[in-house]
């Protein structure tokens, strides 16, 4: 009976975590799906500019931007870097995979930057 | 003739450098052979270029597994040999956004010297193909030095998309924009309120304004 008791102690424990996790990753992304309310995103910083230059090219035709249109938006996704990078990398569904000849991990890193600058600026 | 390839070039403008650019609404998917995931594109023209129709999309040949409709085969070239190598595009719009009639701003006074302003019909989705939220029903801006795309005038709401649908005033479809004669007032042709039906395009008519 002990043995059960701190079995279920430790599924309630990981189910809080769990549920804390999603309620903080959430809060820390703008849910906006339309126009940003601050206007465009001011773009001061180089990499951010070079990121968005690597999202006009490959990005901007199918999440326009980073809102949804042909796919989904980007801008509400409270998504990280590395989940982000491998599906660049490797697609998903309709979305084409993006090879180093493509996008080279330079422009990768970039283009990051640029995708979450303007998932903070709302 | 000037140049050639162009699916659909709509839009047509000279740059205050004197260069002329081309809108070209993209493949859809439909029709004989369908193409899933093809942008609209802004093209400076270099006359005797051809300029990719039918076989790129862009910079980007149609035989790409990203072109290929879900559930049909990978598209082949119909030409046997290609005139020339595909040039780059100066800025690539969202798929089905209908980039239409343009302008380039020549006055200080309005901003943005030299960049363009383009009217975004938006798409006619199903009929098209698909999309997952309203692309297009707009005004955007482009450098076209760099190809950023900004957006310059739009409907605020839920969602991109015509003011009919958001439930507010502003925008339908944007259908071109010319700056007057002084340079410092751009005019959008705005074409009023168009939805999809089973039947084909359905015009709202009244409903066009300036």
């Amino acid at each position: 009976m002990k043995h059960c008791t701190v079995r279920a102690s430790t599924s309630w424990v990981l189910l809080a975590l769990l549920a804390a996790g999603i309620v903080w990753v959430g809060g820390c992304s703008s849910a906006r799906r339309g126009e940003p309310l601050h206007g465009p995103l001011p773009v001061t910083d180089a990499q951010v500019e070079r990121g968005r230059l690597v999202f006009m090219q490959h990005c901007q035709k199918c999440h326009p931007g980073g809102e949804a249109g042909l796919g989904p938006g980007l801008n509400d996704k409270p998504f990280p870097k590395f989940l982000q990078h491998f599906q660049i990398r490797h697609g998903l569904g309709a979305m084409p995979a993006f090879s180093p000849a493509e996008i080279s991990e330079a422009q990768l890193d970039d283009l990051l930057e640029y995708v979450h600058a303007l998932r903070r600026h709302g | 003739m000037v140049a050639w390839g162009f699916r659909n070039p709509f839009g047509l403008a000279f740059a205050p450098d004197g260069r002329l650019y081309v809108a070209e609404n993209g493949y859809d998917e439909r029709g004989s052979r369908p193409v899933w995931g093809a942008a609209d594109h802004l093209w400076v023209v270099t006359p005797g270029t051809w300029y990719g129709w039918p076989d790129f999309s862009g910079y980007l040949p149609l035989t790409r597994e990203e072109f290929k409709p879900p559930g049909k085969p990978p598209l082949a070239f119909v030409l046997a040999t290609h005139p020339n190598p595909q040039p780059k595009p100066v800025a690539v719009f969202g798929v089905h956004s209908s980039s239409n009639g343009f302008d380039f701003s020549r006055h200080p006074a309005f901003g943005h010297v030299g960049q363009a302003f383009v009217a975004q019909f938006g798409d006619m989705a199903p009929n098209v193909g698909k999309v997952l939220q309203p692309v297009g029903f707009n005004v955007v801006r482009v450098d076209v030095s760099t190809g950023v795309i900004e957006d310059f005038a739009v409907n605020k709401g839920r969602g991109n998309g015509p003011a009919s649908w958001v439930g507010s005033g502003g925008l339908e479809r944007p259908v071109a924009a010319r700056f007057d004669p002084s340079g410092t007032a751009l005019y959008v042709v705005d074409f009023g309120v168009m939805t999809m039906t089973s039947k084909g395009p359905a015009p709202q008519p009244g409903t066009g304004v300036l």
